[in-house]
């Protein structure tokens, strides 16, 4: 390999699969069909090959009506996977709508897990105008843009491990542009 | 040691560019199923796993 190349929007990927990779499409396989979603945080530098596990993959859907979600939840359950609790109503009313993260798992893993909020800040929500799609065996899926992601951890999150991933995905694609870099972070500070 | 940790992740970041994506995925695909497997192994309940999450 050379280094990562988005072209228009799009970042091909011929990398072996993980078991982490294969529990996050095979979650986002049921998500994509009931809401519009995006991959952040620790799985985006690890997807792009940063020497790490982890135990969650964090997700943001845009605000979607019970009845989609409902959908969603009933055949992921059908599907042989489990969440944070057994009633939809309450995951969507009382989790997702105030804000709260729900977790979807394999029922037999719990350990490994899908992390779940609507996306309402204006910097969550503009992230859906900036998303790439990669294109990776087959599959097609959705994450945050690189520098939004180097924003975040450098500037917001800031633990040891932020700093890494961060420091990771520089170096591993081409063209960053420092100026997005630079905006997202002014988006993410005004709202801390 | 913060240096010394961003040294590693540096030199790592290099080695994924300078070598074929079967090459360094192989060895990702190593590190991380073999974290995977051994969690697995433990067979911990979602009560568990929600009380280590929030003791």
């Amino acid at each position: 390999m050379v280094k990562f190349k988005v072209i228009d929007g799009v970042v091909n990927v011929d990398k072996e699969i993980t078991k982490l990779d294969e529990f996050t499409l095979g979650v986002l396989d049921i998500v994509k069909k009931y809401a519009d979603y995006l991959i952040i945080s620790g799985y985006v530098s690890i997807f792009f090959g940063r020497a790490r596990a982890t135990e969650d993959v964090d997700i943001f859907i845009k605000n979607l009506p019970y009845a989609a979600f409902k959908q969603l939840y009933d055949e992921s359950v059908n599907k042989g996977y489990e969440w944070t609790i057994d009633n939809s109503h309450e995951l969507y009313f009382e989790y997702l709508k105030n804000k709260t993260p729900v977790c979807i798992w394999r029922k037999s893993f719990p350990l490994l897990r899908i992390e779940m909020k609507i996306a309402t800040k204006p910097s969550q929500l503009i992230q859906f105008q900036d998303r790439i799609a990669v294109k990776f065996k087959g599959n097609e899926f959705f994450m945050a843009n690189i520098e939004s992601q180097i924003a975040y951890k450098r500037y917001i999150a800031k633990s040891d491990k932020d700093l890494a991933d961060a420091r990771h995905l520089e170096l591993v694609f081409e063209q960053i542009d420092q100026a997005k870099i630079g905006h997202y972070r002014k988006l993410f500070e005004a709202e801390l | 040691m913060k240096e010394t940790r961003i040294y590693y992740v540096e030199k790592w970041a290099k080695f994924v560019c300078e070598h074929s994506d079967k090459e360094w995925s192989a060895m990702q695909k190593e590190l991380i199923d073999s974290q995977i497997e051994n969690a697995e192994q433990v067979k911990l309940t979602k009560e568990q796993v929600a009380q280590m999450r929030n003791p």
